[in-house]
């Protein structure tokens, strides 16, 4: 009946637009129907795929390329760029979500494990990436992306970009399932602190990267440095000033604050637009400080949690409808795609169940500890976005669509396997009880 | 700039001087605080806006139409939900006819106090028309929101505030209906295309409102709920952009048609319930970014409509109320409450100013929030004059 409802709308709302351009109407490219449209739409979709272990994201991720420009075109390139405050809005109320979320009290006991078991992960990755990359460059000397001096660039990069998980997926997630406990804070705060760590490295345009690919266009270390530290110092003052002038407001006019943020994100929006990464950091920090020892911080952020449906909704869509795939040159490239998901999902799972048996702890829930970190961070997109920037190299387009595609089926399957190892997990320890 | 810092010290300064002289009980101290918290969004938008420091200036304001007009649609929707066609039918038949003829009596006053002031200020015959249609529409809802403040006030009467709450809903919605009826004459030719145009308007409201209505009913959480509400909003408020009718009009039919259902009710109302707040200080930050006066027309809407409204609605009020219409009990109204100006004016402002976009249209916005804000400093000298 619900997708009876939707199609019924989508006839009325793409009918009254065209109709609307038939009678030659003086209006301009207007947004808010196509978002009605596609929030419903979505939403109807996830849940009525929504079924065991698969998640109701999936449903929205696949809208999401279905209604986009390379898809059915309901939301066209027009539409896209007119919703760009929308999007930057959603991800700003998203990072504000996840940083409020951090518990600083519950997380006492995990100080020491989640750094180190960040740091396994990343050394893995880093590991098998390296490996591969030189296998690639020794048996494919034609491969002209790589060369001896910067193998060990690219190896980090691609390590930042496997190691990204999604705090966004295991936030909805987690809604979807009711979870609660250990096994949720411990892939919560890991794959929040990783996407933290991820940012750090696209400060200033990625000026870090571009330095280790030798393709900063003033190649001094000092100079990458100081851009870097100019960018973290303005970063950290604005989460400083934000924080406190919202906790201010929050303590003053509480039904308010929520018109102080959007105008806070507007100024944001107009100053800082393409200071995507830095603006985002600076938000999850703004959450923390909102919530740390407030009580109406802790009380407001959750008010918000409990409306954030539709922000998560139009987050999925809207990032599936940046999966834009590159027409290949040589598409045989795509089978890198098989080492490369290769490489992530053994690197991620075997450092973690590693960590793990060392510690000796967690033993029931490692495997599904292990699964939350397979969906891959919609963040990595513009990691993406920066690659073509590292300088003139063959096959860069290749690669960007192979990861591309890496990150769209992380994000379709690497849910569905942490849904479906978290209910497994949760029906053992039923059992066990 | 030298306007906004000006306007900005004489408010603090008059801040200043109705905490030290006339906040005295709680009553006062409540209304005190919801001046604040009304007046802040718009201050900052005005120093964030055109005649400010320009961080948002027009070209923005397309990105920012899709949160606009889901805020102008959702007062539509609130009203729509609250007063379905079954829910009027309950009210008593008294109250029914004394809030359509008071809202009648205060819209013909205003129009004509309305267009006297805007014909002193010589500005042309289509925005006098236009001016004075806005205006009187913002300025006919009376406010149930002032009751909040006064419950500690001596002079407080729960029958008379249960009477002024249905009151406050019908003259809403007889404000949103009118805006509705008038709306299409600016998109139509001739009386035919406005009959069209408004039969157009009706049917794609109960259309969409009766679609949504069926997602609704299989949704049984509030969240689910909240967002087919949503997406109702969006393309109501979106059909509206693109045909030029009115998002509030759209929107109210539709939240009728979901009301009249009467499927989980209470439901759909406690989920739209979080946005009133952010929804009204959204609008009035927004007629804050487009900020501009009058040296005539604002003092006079600001101070001049304001109480002669007041004057009006004491005189149908004091009458209704002396001569027992009601002929059940003898109840005292709270003529106090009566001053300050209802929750649709920052939204019929900002309509006038999204359909038009011209200085005008700033002009008489930036009058009607200030004025918004001026009925609650007058409210603090009525409560305190009267407590004294």
């Amino acid at each position: 009946m619900n997708l009876l409802v939707i199609l019924f709308l989508t006839v009325i709302t793409v009918g009254l637009r065209y109709f609307a351009q038939f009678l030659s109407l003086p209006t301009m490219p207007n947004p808010t129907l196509m978002l009605g449209l596609i929030l419903i739409s979505s939403w109807v979709i996830g849940s009525s795929i929504k079924y065991k272990s698969l998640p109701a994201l999936v449903g929205f991720v696949l809208y999401g390329l279905a209604a986009s420009p390379s898809g059915l075109n309901l939301l066209t390139v027009q539409d896209i760029q007119s919703l760009a405050f929308i999007q930057f809005m959603v991800f700003m109320l998203i990072g504000f979500l996840l940083g409020g979320h951090i518990d600083f009290k519950r997380y006492k006991d995990l100080t020491s494990l989640v750094p180190r078991l960040m740091g396994i992960q990343l050394v893995l990755l880093f590991l098998l990436t390296t490996v591969f990359l030189w296998g690639i460059h020794s048996l494919f000397p034609e491969f002209s992306l790589l060369n001896a001096q910067n193998i060990f660039a690219f190896a980090f990069i691609l390590t930042l970009f496997f190691a990204s998980t999604s705090p966004a997926v295991i936030f909805t997630l987690h809604q979807e399932v009711d979870a609660s406990g250990r096994v949720k804070t411990i892939i919560e705060i890991t794959s929040i602190f990783m996407s933290l760590l991820i940012l750090l490295f696209l400060f200033g345009d990625g000026i870090l990267l571009k330095f280790l690919t030798g393709t900063a266009q003033e190649s001094s270390a000092s100079h990458a440095v100081y851009t870097f530290f100019k960018h973290f110092f303005a970063v950290l003052m604005s989460t400083l000033g934000i924080g406190l002038f919202l906790r201010f407001f929050l303590s003053a006019f509480k039904e308010g604050f929520i018109v102080f943020l959007l105008i806070v994100i507007l100024c944001l929006f107009k100053i800082g637009k393409n200071f995507f990464p830095e603006c985002i950091t600076c938000f999850i920090g703004v959450g923390m400080i909102v919530r740390y020892q407030s009580k109406r911080g802790k009380k407001m952020i959750k008010n918000i949690q409990r409306y954030s449906l539709p922000l998560f909704i139009l987050f999925f869509t809207l990032t599936a409808t940046h999966f834009t795939f590159f027409k290949m040159e040589s598409p045989c490239l795509l089978l890198l795609l098989v080492p490369f998901f290769f490489i992530r999902f053994v690197g991620l799972q075997v450092s973690t169940t590693l960590f793990f048996r060392i510690k000796n702890k967690e033993e029931h829930s490692t495997r599904t500890i292990a699964k939350g970190f397979l969906p891959q961070s919609a963040l990595t997109l513009f990691l993406l976005t920066l690659l073509p920037r590292l300088g003139e190299f063959a096959h860069i387009k290749e690669l960007s669509s192979v990861l591309t595609w890496m990150v769209f089926l992380n994000l379709l399957f690497g849910a569905s396997l942490f849904k479906a190892s978290f209910i497994r997990n949760k029906a053992d320890q039923h059992d066990e009880n | 700039m030298i306007t906004i810092l000006f306007i900005t010290l004489f408010f603090l300064i008059l801040l200043w001087f109705l905490n030290f002289f006339w906040v005295r009980s709680e009553a006062t101290r409540k209304i005190f605080y919801e001046m604040i918290s009304i007046s802040l969004p718009f201050f900052i938008g005005t120093w964030l806006g055109t005649s400010g420091f320009r961080l948002i200036d027009n070209s923005f304001l397309l990105q920012l139409s899709p949160l606009l007009e889901f805020c102008l649609g959702f007062q539509g929707l609130y009203w729509g939900l609250f007063f379905g066609f079954k829910d009027i039918r309950y009210f008593d038949v008294n109250v029914r006819h004394f809030s359509v003829l008071h809202a009648f009596f205060i819209f013909t006053v205003m129009l004509a106090a309305s267009y006297f002031i805007l014909y002193l200020a010589k500005v042309s015959a289509w925005e006098i028309l236009l001016g004075s249609i806005y205006l009187s529409l913002a300025l006919t809802q009376i406010s149930s929101t002032s009751l909040l403040f006064l419950k500690n006030f001596k002079k407080y009467s729960a029958s008379f505030a249960f009477l002024f709450k249905r009151v406050s809903g019908i003259t809403g919605l007889f404000t949103i209906l009118l805006l509705g009826f008038l709306s299409p004459i600016g998109i139509s030719t001739s009386l035919p295309h406005y009959l069209f145009n408004l039969l157009f308007q009706c049917i794609m409201a109960f259309l969409i409102g009766h679609l949504m209505y069926l997602g609704i009913r299989r949704s049984k959480q509030t969240k689910n709920i909240l967002i087919w509400l949503l997406s109702l909003l969006l393309i109501n408020s979106g059909v509206s952009y693109y045909f030029g009718f009115n998002p509030l009009f759209m929107n109210l039919i539709s939240g009728m048609v979901i009301s009249s259902g009467g499927y989980l009710k209470e439901q759909i109302r406690d989920a739209v319930k979080p946005f009133v707040r952010p929804v009204i200080l959204f609008l009035i930050f927004y007629t804050g970014l487009s900020y501009k006066m009058h040296p005539l027309i604002t003092p006079l809407i600001v101070v001049g409509l304001v109480l002669l409204r007041y004057g009006l609605n004491y005189w149908s009020f004091h009458r209704f109320f002396s001569h027992q219409v009601l002929q059940v009990e003898e109840v005292k109204p709270i003529l106090t409450s009566l001053i300050s100006l209802g929750v649709l004016t920052p939204a019929i402002a900002v309509h006038l100013n999204l359909i038009t976009f011209s200085p005008f249209s700033t002009i008489i916005s930036t009058s009607l929030t200030l004025a918004y804000i001026m009925g609650y400093v007058f409210m603090i000298l009525l409560v305190h004059q009267e407590a004294s």
